[in-house]
């Protein structure tokens, strides 16, 4: 398998007016191609923090970072921008990295389409709903091809009916593109219904406390939402919540 | 046309209505009682006074002249005052530095009556439009930089991190982001500049002019002819609402062309 990004000993420490804050102490990570990596871990445990510091947002103080092609980031909220119609939108990043080719454009426009968006291609992002909106922003982020893409809570924003929805097409538009994936979450479900593995943060420091493999428990299973009806799902939720739970 | 969109119609219709009601009452009542000497139409003026002599006025061309060099000083100033507040809130943004050493230079400028100081401008920059136009660009000017400052620094911090995801530049967060978001609050800012302007321009006439609406204004009030005062105040109100409507009109073009 492809390494896309290895993150090996990384300290991070965070400093303050008048106090200093250890939020990363010696964590190690791998990503794989066609991988779906899940952070879970307890508030201000540092799970932002590692999607910054793989983006380059964030510098980091000891260790090593190296990241193996292109970073595209996905945040909580859609951040589309109101003035722009749908098509402005998704093409916004390749406009910010001056790469506005027609193969890439046309490649924008193919994924609206692929994902049943093409007729909002002129709407403005107010017109639409907030599960749309989500899906256009990843489209934005899937056009520049990445070749790892961070999402922070993405669908947190959102309605409960809305978010097991949009986890399927989420999930689908993921697998679809050869690439690795990290998600940030808080919800257990979530985590176990999209991921090949799930990494269990500690406590501030932030340390790996375990991690998860399910490539091969959930293996014929096509979406998350059929995961979710999978008889093993609510072992792992259990016990995934005993692990968080034990820390408090 | 569905029901809602008609009470709507409507509902805009009653308040134009009763908007015009309301003045033309006022008029007929002010007129009124001049006419039977409830007031005193020299200290009052009445409507049909006035309307006499701005008749007068246009029939002799002369107030033409008051009208174009009033506007001219008022159009250049706020353009001035806008142009360059907004110039130097963009740089006060751009750089945290100077906004952090400017800012108590700032408020105390801002907190200033400005009024009061219009009369050291007038004779440091002359007594001509210059002067005028000088005392104007003091009024408006500071409040558009401290105004236009808070809005592009209060932009959402996860919003510019969007664009530093896609590796954005400074000179691109700005041009992309934080000047197209703030819009429709520069527009306001351009608004509240008309009116500020305005009072810049008739106080530097009152002061030195012998031409403008302020001038007349000063000169009426001087000779004791309040029929040329309402005149003027009335000159200067059309005029004021009709530059706030041509921004008005702006305004829901680039709505439109937005989609907001």
């Amino acid at each position: 398998m492809e390494e896309v990004f290895n993150i090996e000993n990384v300290k991070k420490t965070f400093y303050d007016k008048n106090s200093s804050l250890m939020v990363l102490d010696n964590l190690s990570l791998k990503g794989y191609k066609k991988e779906i990596i899940g952070i879970i871990g307890p508030s201000g445990s540092g799970k932002s923090t590692i999607l910054n510091i793989l983006s380059n947002l964030l510098k980091i103080d000891e260790g090593t970072v190296k990241v193996n092609g292109k970073v595209g980031y996905m945040f909580q909220r859609d951040h589309l921008l109101e003035w722009r119609n749908i098509y402005d939108n998704i093409l916004f990043g390749l406009e910010i990295e001056k790469n506005l080719t027609t193969s890439n454009k046309s490649n924008a426009v193919s994924l609206l389409e692929k994902y049943g968006l093409k007729d909002f291609i002129h709407a403005y992002p107010k017109q639409l709903s907030g599960g749309m909106r989500q899906r256009i922003s990843l489209i934005r982020t899937l056009s520049i091809k990445p070749d790892l893409l961070l999402l922070d809570e993405p669908f947190s924003a959102l309605d409960y009916q809305t978010r097991i929805n949009i986890c399927d097409d989420v999930y689908k538009m993921i697998k679809d593109q050869n690439i690795c994936s990290v998600l940030v979450t808080h919800d257990i479900g979530e985590a176990i219904s999209m991921c090949d593995k799930v990494v269990i943060l500690s406590n501030r420091p932030a340390k790996i406390k375990k991690i998860y493999d399910f490539t091969e428990t959930f293996d014929d299973v096509k979406t998350p939402f059929e995961r979710r009806t999978h008889p093993l799902f609510n072992r792992f939720f259990n016990e995934i919540w005993q692990e968080l739970s034990d820390q408090k | 046309m569905n029901s809602y969109q008609k009470a709507l119609r409507i509902n805009k219709r009653k308040v134009l209505l009763t908007q015009i009601i309301l003045f033309v009452l006022f008029v007929l009542l002010w007129e009124l009682l001049s006419q039977i000497g409830l007031i005193n139409d020299f200290l009052f003026s009445s409507p049909s006074k006035i309307i006499k002599l701005l008749i007068s006025y246009f029939k002799s061309n002369e107030i033409y002249k008051h009208i174009m060099i009033s506007l001219f000083e008022t159009i250049i100033g706020l353009i001035i005052g806008t142009v360059f507040g907004i110039l130097f809130g963009i740089v006060f943004w751009w750089n945290k530095f100077l906004s952090k050493v400017f800012d108590p230079f700032l408020v105390v400028l801002n907190a200033l009556p400005k009024t009061a100081l219009a009369p050291i401008l007038i004779i440091w920059a002359g007594t001509g439009v210059f002067g005028i136009i000088v005392v104007s660009v003091s009024i408006s000017l500071i409040l558009t930089i401290i105004s236009s400052y808070n809005y592009f620094k209060n932009i959402d911090e996860e919003k510019i991190l969007m664009l530093k995801s896609f590796g954005a530049n400074r000179l691109q967060i700005l041009f992309k982001l934080v000047i197209p978001y703030n819009i429709p609050n520069l527009i306001n800012l351009i608004k509240i500049n008309i009116g500020m302007t305005w009072v810049g321009v008739i106080v530097g006439e009152f002061l030195v002019s012998r031409m403008g609406i302020g001038y007349l204004i000063m000169y009426g009030s001087q000779v004791f002819k309040m029929d040329l005062v309402m005149m003027g105040v009335i000159i200067l109100a059309v005029i004021a609402f009709i530059m706030y409507e041509i921004v008005n009109i702006i305004e829901k073009k680039i709505r439109k062309n937005r989609g907001i």
